[in-house]
């Protein structure tokens, strides 16, 4: 009988093991469509881009070592011989203008972005709330005109330069972006060039705008809300002198990379299977792949230097009732359906899903109190509880299958 | 179908007379003088509850899935002074769905701290993080922002003040990431460059 029961424990240590190992961490193995020689590939579209964390497509490369170890290119742009990228480092970023002959290195005050040439050799890029113009005359830092946003993404369009604005954080909205436009520089004065809608929960974001080669400007713009639990939608836009209009719907996640030799639009579209920027061009039988790597996008692959924090300090010991060495008991929880104005509404619904279960699990119809941490005073909600051991993510997918009408109405809480 | 409704105030007074007996039961029997106030709730530090953190883009998308995914705000819990209005609801991924609904809105919640919690606070969104083309792990359901008015992006350090106007002093970031008890967030105050006081993670490496 020991023998028996010692050789079943064994087995299912075996297994146990087995699905662990089988079910760790590492990313899906996927097939990479990029192809052998990413930098000749992306050399022969007329790009240069970041992949893997080295420059590619391009001769030019910087010499320097940085003195940042952590430090990651991105956001590459080309000039004849040259490319100027953002050194992005822990803290302040650098920008880098690499040669064959070598590069130069220039520290900003602050998180640089989007390096962009003039057909006459100038150089401009953002610095957080700041426009950064570079010439054979000197360098002048002009300031942006949201005080607090992010200056990014600028282009020349001859002496002036149009350039994305991200407004300041709000009250409302006190971190990541809420609301993009495009502003003119002409003559040392901003001027608004569009109006995106934006609140607390809408948001607009303007990314990757490029020169065309007819002149206008080409961008991307990303609308959604904060609340959906959906991708925003993505569009392409053109900005003709100071009318910006809808070219087309994108159809997912992309952004523009600039134009093939034959003015083809090449855009970066994430292979999230990967982890990787592809970049693609439009054909007449649709987006072929081309190349690989982030272009005026953010690498995927390594991480941003500024988001390796380091270890949570310790603290002195504040809240005492929990000794972290104590499990404590399994937690139950359950999935919540709400919330409804009355009891009434709330009973109708109640049977449906205890319906949906054929009795199988104990529905309780619960009213938010004082002291609810799952419903707001006055409002009544349907409880389905769950055992300890149910994976909450698992059951409230099925009940969304049973009651689709219900879907956007179900959370997992914790009763 | 009948719906099976429990008497909640009967179970709860019930369940709370019972452990208050208990309790006194084995303080008594284990020559304990006196006794702090049991509350009934349940903490469960088990690996079931606290989840593997992930380190990284890769991990943090095999984890939560896509980005502003349907269990991206699949879990949620009622929080005091969630707005400028007062309390209201939190959403967030159904992986740390028992983590945060339970844990840590409990502790909260049962150290009789709940002014310590002063709007903004807030977990979904999806959104980009500023300028830039990578999604906020806010769009995974996988932070939480909380006391955000007075905690802003760029502020090097903790503001406790409380919505009743008491000082706190590290109270909140010790429940959320403190190793005491062990919730495992992280602390987006530690960044090394544009500390981030407001912002709790259950994510590294992004």
């Amino acid at each position: 009988m020991r023998t028996r029961s010692l050789i079943v424990a064994a087995l299912c240590g075996v297994s146990i093991l087995g699905w662990t190992l089988g079910h760790g961490t590492e990313p899906a193995v996927a097939a990479h469509e990029c192809p052998d020689d990413v930098g000749a590939a992306d050399r022969a579209q007329g790009v240069a881009a970041v992949e893997n964390g080295r420059l590619v497509g391009v001769q030019a490369s910087s010499s320097e070592a940085s003195p940042d170890a952590r430090a990651v290119a991105r956001q590459v742009t080309t000039n004849g011989g040259r490319a100027a990228y953002v050194e992005d480092r822990r803290g302040r970023d650098a920008i880098v203008v690499a040669t064959s002959d070598g590069s130069r290195v220039s520290p900003q005050r602050g998180e640089a972005y989007h390096p962009t040439w003039s057909t006459d050799g100038r150089l401009a890029w953002g610095v957080d709330d700041r426009l950064v113009v570079r010439s054979a005359s000197g360098e002048r830092t002009i300031a942006g005109p949201q005080p607090g946003g992010i200056v990014f993404a600028p282009v020349f369009v001859g002496r002036d330069v149009v350039a994305a604005v991200s407004a300041a954080q709000t009250s409302a909205v006190p971190e990541d972006e809420w609301s993009d436009d495009l502003w003119l520089l002409h003559r040392g004065r901003w001027h608004r060039l569009t109006a995106f809608a934006a609140g607390t929960d809408r948001w607009t974001a303007i990314r990757t705008p490029f020169v065309a080669v007819d002149g206008s400007i080409e961008f991307v713009v990303v609308q959604g809300r904060g609340s959906d639990d959906a991708l925003p939608a993505f569009s392409l836009w053109r900005l003709l002198g100071t009318s910006a209009h809808r070219v087309a719907p994108l159809d997912g996640e992309r952004y523009l990379a600039g134009y093939a030799p034959d003015g083809q639009r090449l855009w970066n579209v994430p292979d999230r299977a990967t982890e990787t920027w592809l970049i693609k061009r439009d054909s007449p039988n649709g987006r072929v792949t081309v190349g690989c790597g982030a272009v005026a996008v953010d690498p995927i692959d390594v991480p941003d230097p500024d988001r390796t924090g380091h270890a949570a300090p310790t603290h002195i010991r504040s809240t005492d009732q929990i000794d972290p060495t104590d499990p404590g008991d399994p937690m139950e929880a359950g999935l919540l359906i709400g919330d409804f104005p009355s009891e009434v509404a709330a009973d109708v619904v109640a049977q449906q899903v205890s319906s949906a279960y054929d009795g199988s699990r104990p529905v309780d119809v619960v009213q938010g109190g004082k002291t609810s941490t799952i419903v707001r005073p006055d409002r009544w909600a349907v409880l389905v509880r769950l055992p300890a051991t149910t994976d909450g993510s698992t059951e409230l997918a099925a009940l969304q299958t049973k009651l689709p009408d219900y879907a956007d109405h179900m959370w997992v809480v914790v009763p | 179908m009948r719906i099976l409704r429990t008497p909640m105030r009967v179970v709860r007074a019930g369940a709370v007379i019972v452990a208050a007996l208990c309790a006194f039961s084995i303080a008594h029997t284990a020559g304990v003088a006196s006794a702090s106030p049991i509350d009934v709730w349940v903490h469960d530090h088990s690996s079931d509850v606290i989840k593997p953190r992930p380190d990284g883009l890769a991990e943090i998308e095999s984890t939560f899935g896509p980005v502003c995914g349907e269990n991206s705000n699949g879990a949620r819990s009622y929080w005091p002074s969630q707005d400028a209005n007062g309390p209201g609801y939190v959403y967030y991924d159904t992986y740390i769905g028992k983590n945060v609904g339970g844990n840590i809105r409990n502790h909260v919640k049962f150290d009789h701290k709940d002014e310590a919690v002063r709007w903004l606070v807030g977990g979904y969104n999806c959104r980009y993080i500023s300028g830039t083309t990578s999604w906020s792990l806010h769009a995974w359901g996988a932070a939480i922002d909380t006391n955000s008015a007075t905690n802003p992006v760029g502020q090097d350090h903790w503001n406790g003040i409380g919505s009743d106007g008491k000082k706190y002093g590290t109270y909140l970031p010790d429940v959320w990431a403190g190793p005491y008890p062990g919730h495992k967030f992280f602390w987006g105050l530690n960044w090394p460059n544009k500390p981030d006081p407001m912002h709790f993670q259950y994510a590294t490496g992004y």
